[in-house]
């Protein structure tokens, strides 16, 4: 089941299954490695503002307008 | 003497800056405000007989067209054409910093990697076999530990020995798999056959910047006299990847460039080892935390201000004692007249008013880079982005607005590159002004001082503040409703581990923000000093009518100011500020302080003590303006929030319009905008409050 990422919780290891794309953001997106397919954790999901995820050995905030468009899936741990 | 250009690139948080300070020890030309590094910095050194030029390029994650910062980096590398490209890595995080190397790659330039961090890599239990990454990739690598000054020399060896190898050593191309390649073929026939553009750019990146839809590029191209084939050809190859992936072209590149990386760690990490962020996170935990984030922010910053105003304010009385000695030296050894008064109330008392608070402003530069080191105000933002989306802000435009308060509205401008989207970035630059810069606090303090009782002071001041914060954020909040409806904004951006930041960097943060301010100062601020003096001191009275009408001395001083040019200029602009209770004096004042707004006070200076007679015991500025019965604290009032809303010092202006892209039109609705809102404000305040008193 997918669902966006404003409704992650934290410590939750995802995979990443589509980007709203169509936005000046898209390509830093892409950048900093959120990719369809990707996996990664959500660190913190505070219910506002900004949400932290870890990804290839950094942290990354991305604001709760942008975590609205990138669609996740859980990431099964037996996988 | 043999010269090489270095263009030094990398990763932010990669510690470029501090390899870029141990480059060039102290032989550093900051260009400009570097901001959060936005603006290029040179330096230059000479090493083993050759005369090498370092070109500071701004930390990016990409050479896409995304942010300035990113334009300003991938600018200077084809423009300047430099020798070569020194990217700094944060080795302990190979994988991201990679993915910006294999963008470099494709510019075409001898590439030497400066594998930074090489201590963290250690402690993680991580190895990097570097020959073989340096085989695979075809550039050059160096270790190198920044924070410890450590591989310095051999990156200067490598770039001489770089520079000196006669064949060409170029990196290899990532593999983008057969569909792209030949999608990429075929864009770069069309380019190859246009001279001029193959020339300039290295055809196989536009070829790629191309089918990623880069908006840039195609701006680039738009002059060839192909660009119509060219531009087909593009939506062409554009629309057969999408239907042979199913996504856009832009996805399978940046999905292609992480696996070309990814390949390449598996290979080049010998023992793979451990990311140690444990105290980052659990610091993060704290700091971020949902309930204690926005206390820790707000003592952040409380420290912020209480340290620089504690540790400033003896500073401030050593420049008030100098420049006062200077005075009284000067007014001794001349003869009272001209050159005396030229040089006593135009220059000393004019760059003194403006000195006087250099020093707070160099230890509010220094606390600022210590949070920003440290890797804190990444948090700031974190913790602010919530509240400044609300009014139409972004989480970054905290820090602009951090930097103008007290600070200067011009490195605060420069700042706001970081903010991605022009439009966020252009309603930060237009509420920024609106913050209380370093140089409106002593008009401030002289009218506060003067007007108003010693314990209402403080929370008048703070009243001042509030007041500053509020019209921002009512401004922008109606910017974003009203004049750009409709259009979300977006917030992504690296929380990078937290770190221990060396003093010299700290010092050389410092250094560079508060030079370039003391230049802002040294120029332009003793211009508009000496023009002031011009202004008030010329056309001298006759001396006959003087002696002939039986005038004291005093009333012929005041006489002499309303007659000079800059009394008839405000006696000229009184019907406009007379309705917000100010007369031709105050008109000057603030017509002056369009130049600079340190300038307010010193143009009350110079009215106040020209119409002083004795000039063995001057009455301070405060206690002449006390004396003064056309003021009341009303006016003060009114004064103050005029200054505090009106039309920016002019520098700011000038910053302003370049960084809106040379809008006209922008730059306009900051000119007249402010002041209009400035003049409403200030005409309600003093005609209601007229009304009580």
């Amino acid at each position: 089941m997918t669902f966006k990422l404003t409704a992650g919780k934290n410590n939750q290891k995802v995979r990443l299954i589509k980007i709203i794309g169509g936005y000046g953001a898209y390509q830093r997106l892409l950048d900093m490695g959120l990719i369809p397919g990707v996996r990664f954790e959500i660190v913190l999901n505070n219910g506002f503002g900004p949400i932290t995820i870890s990804l290839k050995g950094t942290k990354i905030m991305l604001g709760r307008g942008l975590a609205d468009k990138v669609l996740i899936k859980e990431e099964n741990h037996s996988e | 003497m043999n010269k090489i250009t270095i263009a030094l690139t990398g990763n932010p948080n990669s510690g470029k800056t501090t390899v870029f300070n141990n480059l060039t020890g102290s032989h550093q030309h900051v260009g400009n405000y570097p901001g959060v590094t936005v603006e290029s910095k040179e330096g230059t050194i000479t090493f083993r007989g050759y005369h090498i030029r370092i070109i500071d390029l701004p930390g990016t994650y990409s050479l896409s067209a995304y942010s300035e910062d990113e334009i300003v980096a991938r600018n200077v590398i084809l423009d300047e054409n430099p020798d070569m490209i020194v990217n700094v890595v944060d080795s302990s995080n190979l994988e991201r910093n990679l993915y910006f190397v294999t963008q470099l790659m494709e510019l075409q330039k001898p590439i030497i990697l400066a594998m930074n961090m090489t201590d963290i890599v250690e402690q993680q239990g991580k190895v990097i076999d570097y020959s073989l990454l340096s085989k695979k990739i075809g550039v050059r690598i160096v270790p190198t530990i920044g924070s410890k000054n450590k591989g310095t020399e051999k990156l200067l060896e490598m770039v001489i020995k770089l520079k000196e190898d006669q064949h060409e050593y170029t990196p290899v191309a990532v593999d983008y798999g057969n569909e792209i390649q030949d999608e990429i073929l075929r864009i770069s026939e069309i380019i190859k056959k246009d001279a001029i553009l193959s020339e300039k750019l290295p055809v196989r990146w536009v070829a790629i910047k191309l089918l990623e839809n880069d908006q840039r590029t195609i701006e680039n191209i738009k002059n060839s006299p192909l660009a119509d084939k060219l531009l087909d050809q593009k939506e062409k190859s554009r629309n057969h990847l999408k239907n042979h992936f199913g996504e856009d072209p832009e996805v399978i590149i940046a999905d292609r460039r992480y696996g070309f990386v990814s390949g390449l760690c598996n290979q080049v990490l010998v023992q793979q080892g451990e990311d140690k962020y444990s105290l980052t996170d659990k610091i993060d935990r704290i700091v971020l935390n949902r309930f204690w984030g926005l206390p820790i922010f707000a003592l952040a910053m409380y420290t912020i201000f209480k340290f620089t105003f504690t540790l400033s304010e003896p500073v401030v009385g050593w420049f008030e004692t100098l420049f006062g000695w200077l005075e009284g030296i000067t007014a001794a050894l001349l003869p009272e007249g001209l050159l005396q008064s030229f040089l006593v109330d135009g220059l000393i008392g004019g760059v003194g008013g403006v000195l006087g608070f250099f020093p707070l402003i160099m230890f509010m530069f220094f606390a600022i880079a210590f949070y920003e080191d440290t890797g804190y105000m990444a948090r700031a933002v974190f913790i602010m982005d919530r509240i400044m989306t609300r009014f139409g802000l972004h989480g970054k435009s905290f820090l602009p607005l951090m930097l103008a308060t007290n600070g200067c509205a011009v490195p605060a401008i420069m700042a706001s590159r970081t903010i991605d989207n022009k439009r966020d970035r252009l309603i930060t630059m237009l509420v920024t002004p609106f913050m209380i810069c370093g140089a409106k606090l002593p008009i401030f303090a002289l009218f506060i001082g003067a007007f108003f009782a010693a314990h209402n002071a403080a929370n008048l001041m703070f009243l001042l503040y509030l007041l500053s914060v509020v019209i921002a954020f009512t401004a922008s909040l109606f910017l974003k409703k009203v004049v750009f409806k409709g259009q979300p904004s977006y917030l992504v951006m690296e929380l990078p581990p937290y770190r221990i930041p060396t003093i010299k960097g700290l010092l050389l943060k410092m250094w560079e923000r508060g030079w370039l301010y003391l230049k802002k100062a040294g120029t332009i601020i003793l211009l508009i000093s000496v023009v002031m003096w011009v202004g008030f001191t010329f056309p001298q009275l006759d001396p006959d009518t003087a002696t002939i009408t039986s005038l004291s001395e005093q009333e012929i001083a005041a006489r002499q100011i309303e007659n000079s040019y800059a009394g008839r200029i405000g006696h000229f602009l009184e019907p406009m500020v007379r309705p917000i209770g100010q007369d031709w004096r105050g008109g000057i004042a603030l017509l002056a302080g369009i130049a600079a707004k340190e300038v307010v006070v010193s143009t009350f200076g110079t009215i106040y003590s020209m119409g002083e007679v004795d000039v063995e015991e001057p009455v301070s500025l405060r206690g002449a303006m006390q004396n003064d019965p056309n003021w009341n604290p009303l006016k003060a009032f009114s004064f103050m929030l005029f200054s505090l809303i009106y039309v920016p010092c002019f520098v700011t202006v000038a910053v302003f319009y370049r960084e809106s892209g040379s809008s006209l039109k922008w730059t306009s609705v900051l000119l007249f905008g402010s002041t209009l809102l400035a003049w409403i404000l200030s005409f309600l305040v003093y005609q209601i409050g007229g009304l009580w008193i």
